[in-house]
């Protein structure tokens, strides 16, 4: 049986979800912010970003540019429990689903076209029940594998709805920018334009060798890419993560070392978190600080071994803190791991986990159970309690409480 | 205008489907009965053991988000919000 893909993406989700909750914002734009007097926006709505309202911008920035543009505050909670209940509403129709960011979800019809008439049924039922729940609406793209998928969803953006039959991935594919190509960004688009390439279709019929030449392994997956193949499906379907890294802005800046190691030590257990949650270890780490006139450097190192938990990844940092002359207070630190690979549980001498791995786990365990941060490190009380909003790539543990019961 | 409220509040309610859906009718605030018209939103939470369920909800002029505690069975106003 061919394979059948679902890719669903909620339009302008955190925005859309604050018009949903206050009828009163809705076809209004609407940026929504962190809690901070510094924070920038995380997410738009259409009539926002039709003005040019872009994620990352600053409040000063936008308000300059849209000077109607209602600001609301992130609602951390409010999207994650939405994000579980749009996953389940999915397992509904497919056990095979795979979260891929607060908003986007992979739905492998495959084996329940059985049920349905026709994946087409699955996502036009899918839609009208996330409106009916959430009053907000989704783009769905349904192709033969995931790269094609999630290409056509982004092209019904928004409320849209594209499927691309096995046969036509080709034509389908032919006309398209070679920026609708996800991974493909502003720097490889530039690099092909010089080539003299835009289309996906002058990609197809480019020399796989000059390619090979230019971007290495690149160049082999672009060429399949640029045809509709996805040439990343017979790998670990996850993949690994290529960094993953946590960054916080403070409303004061922060000119005292202790502090700063203090949010140090705060942003590399949460780094350690994910890694566990990933199952991967690092050996790069890298320090990112902002000063308050956004100048803005990173320092990396590369350890010879895989850093096994929060405590070295947090000494790691402290060590390149420490190598800095700091020419002001700062606003921004960034905490970050990279070089990651699989971790396979390294049987100690006397068998099992070493001890300050089994307390990391129990800490992960409470976590899950009672909600992050019930129990953290004592220094990182030192940090008056933030809010932030969440990242878009955050993805709810599996074991969400909710589920647990 | 948003303001923050946090009190605790008596609320009518209507179970649905074996408790999977809880529909706010009114709830009594500074000795006035506020009829609800439309629920606009619905979310859950966690405080530590504590599932905290969350309704934003409108009387058809303000919106209002209350919150129920599973544990003590307790509704609370949490904010009141005005357009404009
Ligand atoms: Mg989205």
């Amino acid at each position: 049986m061919d394979r059948v893909v679902m890719y669903i993406d909620m339009d302008a989700y955190f925005a859309s979800v604050e018009q949903a909750s206050r009828p009163y914002l809705r076809g209004k734009p609407v940026a929504v912010v962190g809690s901070g007097k510094r924070t920038v926006i995380v997410a738009s709505s259409y009539e926002a970003k039709r003005f040019g309202i872009k994620t990352g911008m600053t409040k000063g920035e936008a308000i300059r540019k849209l000077p109607s543009l209602v600001f609301v505050e992130g609602r951390n909670n409010k999207y994650v429990d939405t994000c579980v209940r749009i996953h389940e509403i999915l397992l509904r129709y497919t056990p095979e689903v795979e979260i891929c960011s607060i908003d986007e979800f992979f739905a492998d019809l495959t084996g329940s076209l059985l049920l349905f008439p026709s994946p087409a049924d699955v996502a036009v039922a899918v839609k009208r029940e996330i409106g009916e729940q959430f009053g907000i609406t989704c783009s769905v793209g349904i192709a033969p594998n995931k790269l094609v998928a999630k290409i056509a969803g982004e092209l019904g953006k928004p409320d849209g709805l594209v499927a691309v039959e096995k046969d036509d991935v080709e034509r389908f594919m032919e006309g398209l920018p070679v920026e609708s190509i996800p991974g493909i960004g502003r720097k490889m688009g530039a690099a092909l334009k010089a080539l003299g390439i835009t289309l996906c279709r002058e990609l197809r019929d480019f020399p796989v060798s000059v390619l090979r030449r230019r971007f290495g392994i690149w160049g082999d997956y672009l060429s399949f890419m640029a045809r509709g193949i996805d040439p990343f499906r017979a790998q670990d379907p996850g993949g690994l993560p290529k960094s993953i890294g946590h960054s916080m802005t403070f409303e004061k800046n922060i000119g005292d070392r202790m502090m700063i190691r203090a949010r140090l030590l705060e942003l590399s257990e949460m780094v350690a978190r994910r890694l566990r949650k990933e199952k991967v270890v690092a050996k790069g780490f890298s320090l990112t600080l902002r000063y308050p006139d956004f100048t803005t450097f990173t320092k990396r190192i590369t350890l010879p071994f895989y850093a096994p938990g929060g405590r070295m990844i947090y000494e790691t940092v402290t060590a390149l803190l420490d190598s800095v002359r700091l020419k002001d207070a700062v606003r921004l630190l960034g905490v970050s791991a990279f070089n990651v690979r699989r971790f396979a549980a390294n049987p100690s001498l006397f068998g099992g986990l070493d001890r300050e791995e089994r307390l990391w786990r129990a800490v992960d365990d409470v976590n899950d159970a009672f909600g992050e941060c019930s129990l953290h490190p004592a220094t990182t009380l030192l940090c008056a309690r933030r809010h932030w909003v969440i990242s878009p790539a955050y993805r709810p543990h599996k074991s969400y409480p909710y589920r647990r019961q | 205008m948003l303001t923050r409220v946090g009190e605790r509040v008596v609320a009518g309610v209507v179970f649905r489907k074996e408790g999977q859906k809880m529909e706010l009718k009114w709830f009594l605030w500074k000795g006035r009965k506020l009829e609800i018209k439309k629920t606009t939103y619905v979310w859950r939470e966690r405080d530590g053991r504590e599932l905290i369920r969350r309704f934003v909800v409108t009387d058809g002029k303000d919106l209002y988000e209350l919150s129920y505690r599973q544990e003590g069975l307790m509704w609370f106003l949490e904010a009141v919000e005005t357009d404009g």
